[in-house]
């Protein structure tokens, strides 16, 4: 479903070219959960950004259902997010002028959906996250829980091929995490992939499969090796 | 974003909102204003004169030596004037010089009845080459023989001419059935007949005349009279396009004659931009007051969008995570601040017509209404607030996506 | 204090940008408001401006009953026998007035006796010599003629005449040639700081007399009378001749055409008023008697501010100017106080730390308030010296409008920044400024302490 041949990205300043990444392969199949890790500056919040079509690279290819992706303009690579990715993040980035439902509407009208359509998705997905009766709050009314559990709506009322989750917990306490996370792996469970990034060694050991970045490099690691390197 | 999320956006945001619209809504009022009572002064200004304005000359000297024999001064400075080498034709005028009404309210008629309204004109009464100083191009018949001038002091002594040559717009206003050629019309308040022989091309010529709307309302009587008042005028042809120099060389010879001062010898073209100095004048800073009304409202909406687009940032960048491509933003800024700008421009356009009301019946102003020209203003200053968005709504536009990935 | 205007002081300084656009926005509006108020104030100005109340124009309505007079400026001068009486009462005492003047409008070609100059037109005054004090002349060389010389051939020249025909030279003793006779000069006056010319109420703005000759002479040697000359509708086919030559006619004839300016004294006006007013109702009812006086406004004593007053009424395309002027402002305080709330989010996280350690509401006010006084004086300053641009611009477009007729020293009185206006202006804008300010201010007093620090 996704597939990554060689990609790297550099960054350019005046004085000096930062490898984000180098090298990159990855194959991610239909329904898989994965789990990238790596210590701040490892190239993580870069690879999240390639993967979601945040930015752009300059070498490798990104085949993405097929497509490659590589070479796309802003409005095709908008259409793609829109379509085929489902975002979820650290900081919830709910518009915090417009309620729930508005809030998942959004890329809904995006996408050119019919009023009924959308208005049964995200109806829909309000139930999934367990907020159907809240449709007219404002974000602010909810805790971070709860307004993650928004933009997971947000982010499945799209029917997205994979949803890209980055730090989804970092912004929430113990109890809310575990809610969160059960959420996620059911959601996983009923068939959705899931790729989240994470620094957090124990969130990463729910997933199929964990991938380490380093110093711009990504590796496939056994689950046993996460404890280690946590410690 | 649809709309529906737009406009929810807007009253979030109610003081940047209400500030962009107030804004916009000020400057239609002065601009909308400021376009109607501009658009007649404009209107009268651009009337084509049709005529030599840079080589037509009026002269006007007064007499206050009261033993000086008007007649032989006049003959005197005709014989000098048409010596100057600048000088093409000189012609003695009584009351109308070119653009210039110096004294009287000339009507003409096209027959004897007392109730009938008389048409406005301007009449020249000339000796002499008085047609060719003035430059008239004849279409029809003929101008006057060298025998059918009359030069007389006035009274009762004085000699009446009995032919005229008038203005095409003026033949028609008069005869609009018939051929005004052969043709009787009456002038002066005796109501003395005259016939027409000859019919000229349309030029702008009276000052009374252009007032009262009559712009193209002329004729030329071969009579003409002194000694009425003090005043003596001339009306010349020179072949030096708006030379200064000629001027002087024409204001010098003549002050050489003791008796008589030489007021003004000025080009015509000086006698039109009088005709519509106040006016003009009036509109140019209303012009201009507007041209600063758009220049300090166009920076503030580019002020107040690039503040609220800096406070939604993020927002912005979510937008673009969830799908919305650079033209989407930015289209969703332009209709934003389009719905602002129709609100604003409504509320302008109404203030404008109570403003336009409030001139007319207290200030005596004459701003009449044109809605064609409401239109345009609404579009001018619509296409202002949208460029005004456009740069920072571009900026805008480049928010990477990326931003919602950036921990804060 | 220290502290706080420390603290105001840096606030200004935070987000140089759009204070410098804040600012920028507010000079433009300041001066086209400086610019037009001060137009408008100025026409209300003029060298006699502090008489306004003590002079007053007399006039004897003798028109027709259905004489339409449509505004001040119209009110009919006093026909030659009504001056005579007039006269007479104030010679007998009948009416106390501190001084009284009369005076007709005329024109003649002046000359000087050899080449040395050409001749110049010349409206003039003919005037009696209580004229010369009571509108204040200043003279810059000799003086007025004294109460026995009424009668005789001299004159007194204006500077631009006296400019013209003596080089500017002390002409005092010299004589000018008028209509072929010689008159001496007995003195120079100086009229440019006189905007207007009230004398013969038609305040016009754009010259002002060019000699004053003594009233009787004129009228003996018939100097014409030119202006505004009203006559009943019986004598209106002589009127040219009335103007041009036939004074003896126009001395008996119901034609109005000398003007009439009694001054009174500050302690006793509504006495002095009281006693003029009735003289003149007395008079016209014994003069109805021979079928004089038949308009119901019989008699008319109106002030110098009055006439003001109406003049602010004829300028009509000025007060449009003002009123675009306020709009104009208005728009630029809407950006300054959009101006301000992008710069207090900017620094909303600020406020909120200073609230956090400890500054209450009102500090946090006043630090603003001190801020945009800071802001609006430099606006204000800037404001000031773009008005008197402003008026430049003003003045010449007005000499482009009055073409030849406009004299220049005169017109630009009229538009020169009067500085108590400028003041009383400043004041008001100030205290624009601050109130549209109040909204964001107190919007960012209103930020909860370290509600911005967290995250």
């Amino acid at each position: 479903m996704l597939k990554m041949n060689d990609i790297s990205k550099i960054y350019r300043t005046d004085l000096v070219e930062t490898h984000a990444l180098s090298g990159v392969n990855l194959t991610v199949e239909e329904g898989e959960f994965i789990a990238v890790t790596g210590p701040s500056g490892s190239g993580k919040t870069t690879f999240l950004n390639i993967t979601g079509l945040l930015e752009t690279f300059e070498e490798g290819q990104y085949f993405l259902d097929g497509e490659d992706v590589s070479q796309l303009s802003d409005k095709h690579l908008s259409r793609l997010r829109n379509e085929k990715i489902g975002f979820i993040f650290q900081g919830f980035n709910l518009i915090s002028d417009l309620n729930l439902y508005d809030n998942i509407e959004v890329p809904l009208i995006f996408r050119g959906l019919n009023k009924q359509i959308r208005k049964q998705r995200i109806e829909e997905s309000l139930e999934l996250v367990g907020l159907g009766s809240r449709a007219n709050h404002f974000p602010a009314q909810l805790s971070g829980g709860q307004q993650q559990r928004v933009a997971i709506a947000r982010a499945l009322a799209g029917k997205p091929r994979f949803l890209l989750a980055d730090e989804p917990t970092g912004n929430l306490d113990t109890m809310m995490a575990r809610q969160v996370m059960e959420l996620l792996q059911e959601i996983n469970r009923q068939g959705t992939t899931l790729i989240m990034v994470t620094h957090d060694n124990e969130l990463a050991q729910r997933a199929h499969r964990n991938i380490q970045i380093l110093d711009g490099q990504l590796s496939d690691i056994a689950k046993s090796q996460l404890t280690d390197l946590a410690v | 974003m649809a709309i529906k999320h737009i406009l929810k956006l807007i009253f979030k945001h109610k003081s940047i909102s209400l500030l962009i619209t107030l804004q916009i809504a000020i400057a239609v009022t002065i601009v909308g204003n400021t376009s109607f009572i501009s658009y007649r002064t404009l209107q009268n200004w651009l009337i084509p004169s049709h005529m030599a304005e840079e080589q037509i000359i009026n002269v006007y000297t007064r007499v206050f030596d009261k033993d000086l024999d008007q007649g032989a001064l006049i003959e005197r400075d005709l014989q000098n004037l048409r010596a100057l080498p600048e000088v093409e034709f000189a012609s003695y005028a009584a009351n109308e010089l070119v653009l210039a009404t110096v004294n009287g309210r000339n009507f003409v008629h096209n027959s004897l009845d007392r109730e009938k309204q008389g048409e406005r004109l301007a009449l020249f009464a000339q000796t002499p080459q008085g047609v060719e100083a003035l430059g008239v191009k004849l279409t029809q018949g003929r101008t006057f023989y060298d025998t059918e001038y009359m030069f007389t002091s006035t009274g009762p002594q004085a000699q009446r001419a009995s032919v005229v040559v008038i203005s095409n717009t003026l033949a028609q206003a008069l005869f609009p059935e018939q051929n005004a050629l052969g043709q009787t019309l009456f002038l002066h308040t005796e109501r003395l007949p005259y016939q027409v022989i000859g019919i000229y091309e349309d030029m702008m010529l009276g000052e009374n005349a252009v007032y009262n709307n009559s712009w193209y309302h002329s004729a030329i009587i071969p009579e003409a009279h002194y000694g009425q008042n003090s005043q003596v005028n001339y009306i010349l042809k020179v072949h030096t396009d708006g030379s200064k120099r000629t001027l002087e060389n024409i204001e010098n010879l003549l002050f050489k004659e003791e008796g008589r001062i030489v007021k003004q010898v000025e080009y015509a073209a000086r006698a039109k931009k009088r005709l519509w100095d106040g006016r003009s004048t009036f509109a140019f800073i209303m012009m201009g007051i507007s041209g600063i009304a758009i220049l300090v409202t166009g920076v503030g909406i580019i002020a107040l969008v690039s503040f609220s687009i800096s406070v939604r940032t993020k927002e912005i960048g979510v937008l673009r995570a969830l799908g919305a491509s650079q033209n989407r933003v930015l289209r969703t800024l332009l209709l934003e601040n389009s719905i602002l700008a129709f609100v604003g421009i409504a509320v302008g356009l109404f203030a404008a017509l109570w403003l336009n009301q409030y001139f007319v019946t207290n200030l005596r102003i004459q701003g009449l209404i044109v809605p064609w020209l409401a239109a345009i203003v609404a579009i001018a200053v619509w296409l202002l607030s949208a460029c005004a968005v456009y740069i920072p709504a571009r900026k805008a536009a480049k928010i990477a996506p990326a931003q919602v990935t950036k921990t804060s | 204090m220290n502290d706080l205007l420390h603290l105001a002081w840096q606030g200004f300084r935070q987000k140089s940008k759009l204070t410098s656009l804040m600012i920028a926005n507010l000079v433009i509006g300041i001066t086209l408001l400086l610019t037009m108020g001060t137009i408008i104030a100025q026409s209300g100005q003029s060298a006699i401006s502090h008489k306004l109340d003590q002079l007053h124009h007399i006039s004897l309505n003798f028109m027709d009953a259905e004489f339409d007079r449509r505004n001040a400026f119209r009110t009919p001068p006093l026909t030659y026998r009504d001056t005579q009486a007039l006269t007479q009462a104030y010679q007998q005492d009948d009416i106390e007035l501190e001084n009284l003047s009369f005076s007709y409008t005329t024109s003649f070609v002046l000359d000087v006796e050899d080449d040395t100059a050409r001749p110049m037109d010349a409206t003039s005054s003919a005037v009696d010599n209580a004229f010369f004090p009571m509108m204040q002349i200043p003279f810059l060389y000799g003086a007025a003629w004294g109460d026995d010389m009424s009668e005789e051939a001299i004159i007194v020249l204006d500077k631009k005449a006296n400019d013209h025909l003596f080089a500017g030279q002390n002409s005092v003793g010299k004589r000018v040639v008028i209509n072929n006779q010689l008159l001496e000069v007995v003195g120079v006056v100086d009229l440019s700081s006189h905007t207007y010319r009230f004398q013969n109420i038609s305040f016009s703005n754009r010259e002002n007399d060019l000699a004053f000759v003594p009233l009787g002479y004129a009228i003996n040697h018939n100097l014409p009378r030119v202006g505004y000359m009203p006559c009943m509708t019986k004598e209106e086919p002589a009127r040219p001749s009335y103007r041009q030559s036939d004074i003896n006619g126009l001395k008996t004839a119901e034609c109005g055409f000398i003007h009439a300016w009694a001054e009174v004294s500050l302690l006793n006006s509504d006495e002095q008023l009281g006693n003029l007013t009735l003289w003149l109702r007395n008079y016209t009812k014994q003069q109805a008697s021979q079928g004089r006086f038949t308009h119901l406004e019989s008699y008319y004593v109106q002030s110098l501010r009055l006439f003001h007053d109406t003049i602010y009424g004829f300028m009509d395309w000025e007060r449009v100017y003002l009123n675009f002027a306020y709009l104009l402002f208005a728009i630029t305080l809407v950006n300054t106080v959009g101006i301000l709330l992008a710069k207090n989010q900017h620094r909303a996280k600020l406020v909120s730390l200073y609230r956090a350690l400890g500054a209450n509401r009102a500090y946090i006010i006043q630090i603003q308030i001190i801020e945009l006084f800071i802001a609006a004086s430099i606006a204000i300053i800037l404001g000031l010296v773009g008005a008197q641009i402003g008026l430049y611009v003003m003045y010449l477009l007005a000499l482009y409008q009055m073409d030849y007729v406009g004299v220049a020293d005169q017109v630009l009185k009229l538009y020169s920044m009067d500085m108590l206006f400028a003041l009383k202006a400043a004041g008001a804008i100030y205290l624009t400024i601050i109130i549209a300010g109040l909204f964001p201010i107190i919007k960012a007093s209103r930020i909860a302490p370290a509600s911005q620090l967290r995250g």
